[in-house]
Formats: C-alpha cells, sequence, structure tokens
C-alpha cells in the first residue's frame, strides 16, 4: 500500500523551506502521495526516506504493455476498487477477432480497415486497440497469418492458440513486436511459458474457472522469470466474470497478493455477435484489461467503446461541455434565450428544467473553465463581458429575431453592464433552476 | 427642554432631546444596541423595556408594543421621551452576543503554564535615567536608550522618529529624568514612540483587540500592563451598504475608481468609533491607546489598508501580504496614538486570512499533539485541520443562511430569536425557546439548525429535504410547500413563521459545504472522521448550539461529542493574545508560514463530496453511525 500524506510527510525535513516549488512540507507530501511530484524533487530529502518511500511505493498492480511503437497499449498500473476514490488510469485494450483461416487478401484488408477505424467523441480520439488472431488448428496458416498482419497494421496482435507450436512460429513472424499470447493453460503451460520467455511475448495465463489456480500459475511464471502476464479466470459465465474480476481486482490492491496484481482479459462467450457485445460491456465495466469482440461495426463497437470512455473519465476534473450555442427541443428565432456557465452539473440542470418546460429554447453556454455560476461570477470568469462576447461568437444573433436573454438570478447584478456590454435585454431568471419552466411558461415573451 | 433618560443595566443616565429617538439617543451616548434595518422600524430588533415614564411615537404607522415582563417593549427607534424615563436592555441586545465571544486567556504554549508575557504590541515602562554631567556627557536619545537596552536585554534593536527624539530634551529636563517611554513593538525591531514625564503617567496602557468581521465587528479595550479587558463594543460593519458578502464588496470597490479609499474609510472609521465607544466604557481616551490587533478575513486586512482587492477573488487568489510588518495608526488613519502599532492576523490565502490564523493560534490546536479540526462557520466557512506538526486549512462558500440572511424568517441573534426547537410527532407540535425569553419574532442561526434536526428527527422532512406534504403544518405557500414553526397567534411579528422548502434547501447546502470542506481535508491527507481528537466550532453558532443537533443534520462529522467543544469568537481571542504576547505573535507567524492551503475550487471530489452531503445527514449513513434511527426514508 503506498504511504500516506502524512506519512510521506513524516519522512521530510518539515522546514517548509519551499525550494521544491511547493510553500509547505505538507503540501509537497501530498502532491507525492498522488504521484504529481516524485521525492526526488525535495532537494533536502534524506537517502533513508527515499530508501523508505520507495520500498512502499511498489505498485500493487503491474503495468504491462503490448505490442510497440504509436499503438503500444499499456494496461494495469491501475490503484483503487472505485472509480471515484480517485480514477482509472488505463482503459482496456479493444481487441476485433479475425480468423486465420480469411484468405491472405481479405485478413490484411480486414486489418487495415481496423486499424484506420477511429471516432471522436468530446474531442477525444478513439479506437480498437488489437488485432485478436484466431487459430483454426492450422499451425502453418496460422504463421502466415500472423505474417500478415505484421505487414497489414501497426496494431499490437493477440496470438489466440493454445497449440504451444503454432504460438511459437506466429510469435517469429512479430518478432520484436511484442504480441500477446492467449493463452497458457493446464495442457501447455511449460512450452507456452518457454515461447514467451524465448520470443518476448506477453503472456496470457487461463485458469478453468478458479482464482486460486492463477495464484500458481503466476508465481510459477515469475520464479520463471516471465513478468510480463495477464490473466483470463476462465470464468464459465458472466455471473462468474463479474465476481472473479472483482475478487482478483480486490485481492491484489486491497490484500496485496501480488501474483494476482496483473491486468486481466477476457474473451466473452455466448451466442452470436451481439451477445458477446453486451458481455464485453460486463467486462469494461468491471476491471478488465483487454476484452475480445467478434467484429468491428458500429453496432458492436460503439456501445464498448462508449462505456470505456464514461467508466474511464477522470472523475477528478470537473467535468465540462464546450462554450457555444445549444439547442432544447428546436427553437425558432422567436424562442427564449437562457445563459449559464459550460460546467456539467449546471449546463444539465438548467437543461433538464428547460425540456421539462416543454418550451424550445436556446441556451448559451460561456466557457467557465467548467465552475458554477456563482463561483464563475465570484472569480471573475462569468462577467458582463465574457456573456457579451460569447453572445456574438455563438452566432445566435443570426438565429432569433429579438434580443431578450435570461440571465441566472444568482447573478442578477450583472444585468446593467451586461446590456450595455451587449445590446441585449437581460430578463433576470430565478435563483434556482427549479424556476425556469414557471419563467418559460408565464413571463417569457420575445 | 431635555430629558433624563436611564438606561439599564448598564446603570448610565443621558441627556435626550424631545425629538430624538432613543436609539439616537442611544447611539449619540455611545451605547451600541442592534439595529439592523437603520431606524426604520423594520427589523424589531431594537426592542427595550420601558421601566419607567412616558414615550411617544415618532411615526404612528410603525408603532409596535407589547409587554413583557409586566413592562411595556417598545423599539427604540420609532419613541421619543414625553419626560425623564428608564429603559432597561437586554444582554443581548446589546450588539455583539457576549456569551459568544469567549473566554479571554492569554497566549501560553503548552506544557507551559504560565501565561505571563513580557511584550505586549507596546508597553509603557517608568524609567529613573542619571541626570547628565559634566562627566556623564552622554547625549539624550542614547541615555534613554541604554537604560531601556539595560532593563531589557534581550530585545531586539531600538529606533526612535522625529517626534521623540524632538520632544526628548525637554521631557527630560522637565522631568528630572524621571520618564514614561512608551515602547512598541514592531518585529525587527523597537521603536519609542512616546515619551512623557513619569507624573503624567496614565493608570492604564490601553491597547485595542480587534475582529474585523465580514458582518460584524468587535473592538475590544486591554489593560496592556494587566492584560485585564478594560470594555468593548461591537457593531454592524459599516461596509454591509456595499455588499453582505466580501464578493459583492470587492467587486463593488473594483468598478469605482475610489472603491478602496472609501472601503478603508468606512472599516477604519467604523474601528476608530468602536474604539472611541469601548474607550468610553474604560474611561480612557482613544489617544491614549498605543497599540492595536487586528484579525480579518484577508479581504477584510486588504480593505483596512486600503488596498486593491481583486487578486483575491481573481484566480490563484493571492492575498496582498503574509505577514505584514506592523503598521503605524496614523498612515492608516485610526483616531488612536498616532505611532500605535497596528499588527494584522497574517494571511493564509485569498479566502484563509487572519482571522482563521488568529483563531489557529486561540485554540491551541498548532501546539498541540491531538489532531484538532476548527469549523468557523460564516458566509464563508474556513476549517484548519492539523495538529502542532502540520496544519492544513480549506475555505467552503457556506452561503449566509446560517446567519439568517435569504431566510424570510431568518434573524441574527437578537433576543426574540428562536434558538432552540423540539418537535413532538406525536402531537405533532413544535416547543421552541427563544434569547431573552420574549415572545418569537424569528429563528437565529443555531435556531434554524436546531429546526431542521427537529423537524428531519420528527419526521416531518425526509432525508432530501422535502416537507411531508401530509402533515398538518405543512402548507402550500407560494409556489412551494411551506412549514409553519410558529403560528401568527403566538408569534410577535403578526405574522406566522415559516420555513420553506427552497429555504430548506438553502440550509442543505449551506450545512453541505461545511461537511464536503471538513471531509475533503480528511480525505486529501487519507484521514477518517475518527481520527479528529478534538473539533472546535467557532464563529456564528454560539454556544447555544447543540452539538447532538449539528451532528444530525450531518453539519459536523460522527465523532464523539465529548471531543467537540465551542470555542467563541476565535478570531478575537487570537487578536487578544497576539496583541499582549510577542511569542503569540512570533507563534502566529510561523502558523501563517506552516498553513498549507487547500484550494477546494479544483480539488479532486469536493463536489461529489458536496452533492454527497445534501442529504440529511449525508447520502452515506455508513458515515453517521450514531444516527442509527429509524428516521423518515426517503424514497
Amino acid at each position: 500500500m503506498a504511504l500516506t500524506a502524512i506519512q510521506i510527510y513524516q519522512l521530510l525535513e518539515k522546514s517548509n523551506c519551499g525550494e521544491c516549488g511547493v510553500p509547505t512540507c505538507l503540501a509537497f507530501a501530498m502532491k507525492v502521495a498522488q504521484k504529481q511530484a516524485a521525492l526526488e524533487d525535495c532537494p533536502r530529502c534524506s537517502d533513508d526516506a527515499k530508501a523508505a518511500l520507495g520500498a512502499a511505493a511498489a505498485p500493487p498492480m503491474a503495468t504491462v504493455t503490448i505490442g510497440t511503437g504509436d499503438r503500444a497499449l499499456a494496461l494495469g498500473g491501475e490503484t483503487v476498487l472505485y472509480r471515484h476514490a480517485e480514477t482509472f488510469y488505463r482503459p482496456p485494450g479493444i481487441a476485433i477477432a479475425l480468423s486465420a483461416a480469411l484468405p491472405a487478401e481479405e485478413l490484411g484488408a480486414q486489418a487495415r480497415a481496423i486499424a484506420a477505424l477511429e471516432f471522436d467523441r468530446v474531442g477525444q480520439s478513439h479506437k480498437p486497440n488489437l488485432i485478436a488472431l484466431r487459430d483454426e488448428g492450422d499451425a502453418a496458416q496460422f504463421a502466415a497469418a500472423a505474417a500478415t498482419l505484421a505487414d497489414a497494421t501497426p496494431m499490437p496482435i493477440m496470438l489466440m492458440t493454445s497449440d504451444a507450436a503454432a504460438a511459437g512460429a506466429a510469435a517469429d513472424k512479430l518478432a520484436g513486436k511484442k504480441p500477446l499470447l492467449y493463452a497458457a493453460d493446464d495442457s501447455n503451460f511449460d512450452a507456452m511459458l518457454a515461447v514467451a520467455k524465448e520470443k518476448l511475448c506477453v503472456l496470457t495465463l487461463k485458469a478453468d474457472g478458479d482464482v486460486g489456480k492463477l495464484v500458481t500459475m503466476s508465481g510459477l511464471a515469475q520464479q520463471a522469470g516471465v513478468n510480463d502476464l495477464l490473466l483470463d479466470s476462465g470464468a464459465a459465465n458472466l455471473g462468474d466474470v463479474l465476481q472473479h474480476q472483482t475478487a482478483m481486482r480486490r485481492a491484489c490492491l486491497k490484500e496485496k497478493v501480488r501474483p494476482l496484481g496483473y491486468p486481466t482479459v477476457f474473451v466473452p462467450q455466448g451466442d452470436g455477435e451481439d451477445m458477446k457485445a453486451l458481455a464485453a460491456i460486463v467486462g469494461v465495466c468491471k476491471y478488465a484489461g483487454v476484452v475480445v469482440l467478434e467484429s468491428a461495426t458500429a453496432e458492436t463497437l460503439l456501445p464498448v467503446i462508449t462505456a470505456r470512455l464514461n467508466i474511464y473519465t477522470d472523475p477528478q476534473k470537473p467535468i465540462q461541455i464546450p462554450g457555444g450555442l445549444y439547442q432544447v427541443g428546436e427553437p425558432g428565432p422567436e424562442s427564449p434565450v437562457l445563459v449559464t456557465t459550460n460546467f456539467s452539473l449546471t449546463y444539465y440542470t438548467v437543461e433538464g428544467e428547460v425540456s421539462a418546460s416543454k418550451v424550445a429554447s436556446w441556451i448559451i453556454v460561456v466557457d467557465t473553465e467548467g465552475t458554477s455560476v456563482l463561483t464563475a461570477w465570484a472569480a471573475d470568469k462569468f462577467t458582463p463581458e465574457s456573456i457579451a462576447e460569447t453572445i456574438k461568437s455563438s452566432g445566435i444573433e443570426e438565429q432569433v429575431t429579438h434580443r431578450k436573454i435570461v440571465l441566472p438570478g444568482g447573478v442578477a447584478v450583472l444585468k446593467g453592464k451586461l446590456e450595455e456590454a451587449s445590446g441585449w435585454e437581460a430578463l433576470v431568471g430565478p435563483r434556482e433552476a427549479t424556476g425556469i419552466p414557471k419563467l418559460l411558461k408565464t413571463a417569457w415573451s420575445a | 427642554m431635555q430629558y433624563t433618560l436611564t438606561v439599564e443595566p448598564l446603570n448610565r443616565s443621558i441627556v435626550v432631546a424631545p425629538e430624538q429617538s432613543l436609539l439616537e439617543a442611544l447611539q449619540g451616548a455611545g451605547i451600541s444596541i442592534a439595529a439592523d434595518c437603520g431606524g426604520e422600524g423594520l427589523c424589531h430588533h431594537c426592542g427595550v423595556l420601558l421601566v419607567e415614564g412616558e414615550v411617544a411615537p415618532r411615526d404612528p404607522s410603525r408603532w409596535v408594543e407589547r409587554q413583557e415582563n409586566g413592562h411595556r417593549w417598545i423599539l427604540a427607534c420609532q419613541a421619543r421621551l414625553a419626560g425623564d424615563a428608564t429603559i432597561e436592555l437586554s444582554p443581548q441586545s446589546l450588539a455583539g452576543d457576549m456569551a459568544a465571544l469567549g473566554r479571554i486567556t492569554g497566549y501560553r504554549r503548552a506544557g507551559e503554564d504560565t501565561t505571563h508575557c513580557s511584550w505586549p504590541l507596546a508597553r509603557r515602562m517608568a524609567l529613573q535615567l542619571m541626570p547628565p554631567s559634566a562627566e556623564d556627557n552622554v547625549a539624550d536619545w542614547q541615555r534613554l536608550e541604554k537604560r531601556i537596552l539595560d532593563t531589557c536585554p534581550d530585545a531586539p534593536p531600538l529606533t526612535a522618529g522625529l517626534e521623540v527624539l524632538r520632544a526628548l530634551p525637554q521631557v527630560l529636563r522637565a522631568s528630572r529624568c524621571d520618564v514614561m517611554a512608551t515602547i512598541a513593538d514592531r518585529g525587527y525591531v523597537r521603536e519609542v514612540i512616546g515619551v512623557a514625564p513619569s507624573a503624567s503617567r496614565p493608570q492604564h496602557t490601553p491597547g485595542l483587540a480587534v475582529d474585523v468581521g465580514t458582518s460584524t465587528v468587535v473592538v475590544q479595550v486591554v489593560d496592556l500592563d494587566s492584560g485585564h479587558l478594560m470594555g468593548q463594543a461591537a457593531g454592524t460593519n459599516a461596509q454591509k451598504a456595499y455588499g453582505a458578502d466580501v464578493i459583492s464588496r470587492i467587486i463593488w470597490a473594483e468598478q469605482h475608481p475610489d472603491g478602496p479609499a472609501r472601503m478603508q474609510d468606512l472599516i477604519i472609521r467604523q474601528i476608530s468609533e468602536l474604539a472611541h465607544r469601548a474607550c468610553e466604557l474604560s474611561g480612557c481616551e482613544p489617544r491614549q491607546v498605543v497599540a492595536a490587533s487586528l484579525a480579518g478575513n484577508t479581504t477584510m486586512a486588504t480593505f483596512a489598508i486600503g488596498g486593491y482587492p481583486q487578486p483575491i477573488r481573481r484566480e490563484p487568489h493571492i492575498p496582498f501580504a503574509r505577514d505584514v510588518p506592523a503598521l503605524r495608526a496614523r498612515d492608516l488613519g485610526m483616531n488612536l496614538h498616532p505611532l500605535a502599532p497596528v499588527f494584522l492576523a497574517p494571511a493564509v490565502s485569498g479566502f484563509v486570512g487572519g482571522d482563521v490564523s488568529a483563531g489557529v493560534l486561540a485554540t491551541g490546536m498548532a501546539d498541540a499533539e491531538e489532531l484538532g479540526l476548527l469549523v468557523d462557520v460564516g458566509t464563508n466557512g474556513e476549517i484548519v485541520l492539523g495538529n502542532r506538526d502540520w496544519l492544513i486549512c480549506c475555505s467552503c462558500s457556506a452561503g449566509p443562511a446560517f446567519e439568517g440572511v435569504d431566510i424570510a424568517a431568518g434573524i441574527h441573534a437578537v433576543p426574540g430569536a428562536i434558538d432552540r426547537i423540539e418537535f413532538d410527532r406525536s402531537s405533532g407540535v413544535f416547543d421552541w425557546q427563544t434569547i431573552g425569553n420574549l415572545t418569537p419574532i424569528g429563528l437565529c442561526g443555531t435556531g434554524l439548525l436546531e429546526a431542521l434536526a427537529a423537524m428531519f428527527r420528527g419526521g416531518l422532512l425526509d432525508r432530501q429535504g422535502h416537507l411531508d406534504p401530509e402533515s398538518p403544518l405543512v402548507r402550500d405557500g407560494y409556489d412551494e410547500p411551506e412549514v409553519v414553526i410558529v403560528p401568527k397567534a403566538r408569534s410577535g411579528t403578526r405574522d406566522d413563521l415559516v420555513l420553506r422548502e427552497s429555504e430548506i434547501e438553502n440550509l442543505l447546502r449551506s450545512k453541505a459545504a461545511v461537511y464536503a470542506g471538513i471531509a475533503s481535508l480528511l480525505r486529501a491527507l487519507q484521514l477518517q472522521p475518527d481520527d479528529i481528537q478534538r473539533l472546535y466550532i467557532a464563529g456564528s453558532f454560539g454556544n447555544r448550539l447543540r452539538v447532538e443537533e449539528a451532528v444530525t443534520i450531518g453539519l459536523l462529522p460522527d465523532v464523539p461529542r465529548e471531543r467537540i467543544s465551542f470555542a467563541g469568537n476565535t478570531s478575537l481571542a487570537g487578536a487578544y493574545q497576539a496583541l499582549t504576547s510577542r511569542e503569540a505573535r512570533e507563534r502566529l507567524a510561523e502558523i501563517g508560514r506552516q498553513m498549507t492551503y487547500l484550494e477546494l475550487s479544483t480539488e479532486p471530489g469536493f463536489m461529489d463530496e458536496f452533492m454527497a452531503a445534501l442529504f440529511l445527514p449525508h447520502t452515506d449513513l455508513a458515515r453517521f453511525p450514531s444516527q442509527r434511527g429509524p428516521g423518515p426514508s426517503s424514497s
């Protein structure tokens, strides 16, 4: 378990010298505890203190990297059981399965298409991460397919086979690309371990539904010097998946069971692609490191990406929406115009009430760096000037014929200055968003 | 024609002209009583008992009177005298709740049982100098300097200004070298600020301890020789006309070219006036006051020096100074001894000021081994966590709800304010007590908090703060449900005293902000509420606040009750300690340096903590194990 800020503070000189750039030693200790600073940043830190912190700071869960280059995928290194306790750092890799039996041309074409997939969500780019090559029982075909993929895509490759010889031959075609082997189990454990060690692959250890067995396997792999590991409990059904994933994460973080301190792989079972995609979302929600999808169609891939985006959004950062003009319903040139800030909670509270009023409206959102109305006002971010500026830049003046804007009641004081700065008439709205429907239904007239 | 008005329990007689209101007469005589509406007959805070004599209304349309304790209760602002009279002020109507001021204790370091202090902010020393002679021809200033340094060798270097050097030769000769020197402690140096013949020595050496609050300013006159309190006065901060909160005042000051000067003028004039009044009660003159120690939030300190306040509200919220070198009364425009040193308690950040560092000093938490938590509930809630090893603080905007602002039935802690409430579930009635046992005219902060706790326990309020629509006490008010706390027939305002659901929401937000601040500090250091060994409550809640109620609504974390104590006005107590002890001033500077400020607006998780705390007592009942009671379910 990492040291708390107070434990780290006790290791420091406590002189509040400020040479590290932070005003007090306690503030520095808090930064170290949150991994925003390193103990080395303290010019007065003793070697004993560094040793003490180093020993305690060894992460409970290893970070494992699959593949190389720009699209290399780092997994693990997670520190918390619950997202709200801090954040989840490394989103799971989404692997798209392709059969080794496909003709080389088609396999290459599909791999290229998958590598080119990219989705834009709230300004971030989202992609599938791996190609999972499925062995169809023909080692030569498997190796040839691996060679095709090596040429066709920069994405990391997951080699799905239980035949150690086939794995070895395919891994040769991917030399230097650090592929993921899936998986070593009871039937091939020593041979797979040897392949992983010799060909520098990441190795998945797969049990048959018994988490305890993973502890043994992982211990043996570590003894053999193979430390780039992923785990799969081999859960028989979705209920077990949930249970195993939770038990493994808890054991590694809370009980410090080091052999379980690796990311996990989840290959959904079940009938049809759709059910497997739904099952993959369960994995995304519950700690999976890699999930495997049967296809990259929009209807299976996008929901998984959306789930991943939501679970792995950092709750520590105030969630903001971009500033600008928003519509509720289908507003027209006579519709009401309201103004608020870009703190998500604020915007969606206002949006919810406007929606409930069933009066189609325009909402102008001022970028206040994710702060609420009164906070932004107090910190000089929600000012007559910034509102007037947003009115101009939002394009609302081309959308409506009137020049009337509803100002949050809490900042009624801005009314006069806003009217001067914008040329719009400011109508003082309610202090609480709950009063919006009444205002829109009764008091508003364009 | 003039009448004589006798004022009890002060046992003072003042002369009143027939056209004057009693309030004006009292104010003119330096007797401060609460009058929040400015004498318009609206707030009913200036009520007094007419014990003897006759009065007449100034404006019959605003006349209010009733019977209290066998006497007529009248509004001082609306009454004029029709002959000699005697009135009685309730102790609370003397502005500033004396009970909330806290004990006066000198500074003492942990483990030391003495509060003796060698160096108040200024002191007077009687010195018999050897007269100069042909053999001993040392110059006058060096003669005085050597004598002072001989008396107290442990001190920093000594200096003196023009006035003293100019006056010294005559004073020495007129007094035959038997002089009294006034010496100010300016930190790095000490300065002789006055020299006079010993024979003219006044009985006391008065100094001021001042709490410059956003809402209320309190001034104490302290005898620096003995440390004894000689008198005190309090008043509503005169800047209130420019906004109830600091942000509004900062914005006003920013937007007017003479804004900072105007704000300074208001606060300095008010401190001077309160000092004048307190001096009058103490039997001394303001010009005799040789030192002043001020504790106020960063905005108040900035205004006190006439500074530009905008950086306080703009990120990253920087104060103009942490430790302020001692200023001179004359430079600030204070009507005290012109060279009197004025000490300002150090600020930690834009929103944690000298009032908080003074509070930390006064509670002694910075010298204790046990982990302490100081919670100062005002419009701005300030929270400090720590012990002698480390201190961390934060500031959360609690809003003025617990000061009775923005709540229709909310009032300050004045006579007639409800400060205790029970709700009997079976009979469905409220039972209350008021300050001074008068007819209720509103609820003060403590009363509002009690009301929440009582309604929640009694099933009138669910965990989300919604009123039970089935209760006969709940009715449809204007736009929203409201609960009748005191029916018209029993209220002193001729109206029902009600709480609206939106007001309850407002109170929940206030308490949630404070709780979320506490939780965020604990979380930042990975501590649990149970790690808190001592919890000090300072600020607007007086001693009447019941700890149990504060925990019931989730304002304070659920720690064993015996660890919670009321510290009163810790800002004033800290200012007093800094006034009377050099050690205290040095410790205060250390506290200012040592304190780590946690900025909640960028603190991950504060908003989640806040949202989670918007319930009674909290979303997570596991945090309030002692609230095992059924309470009404929220679903």
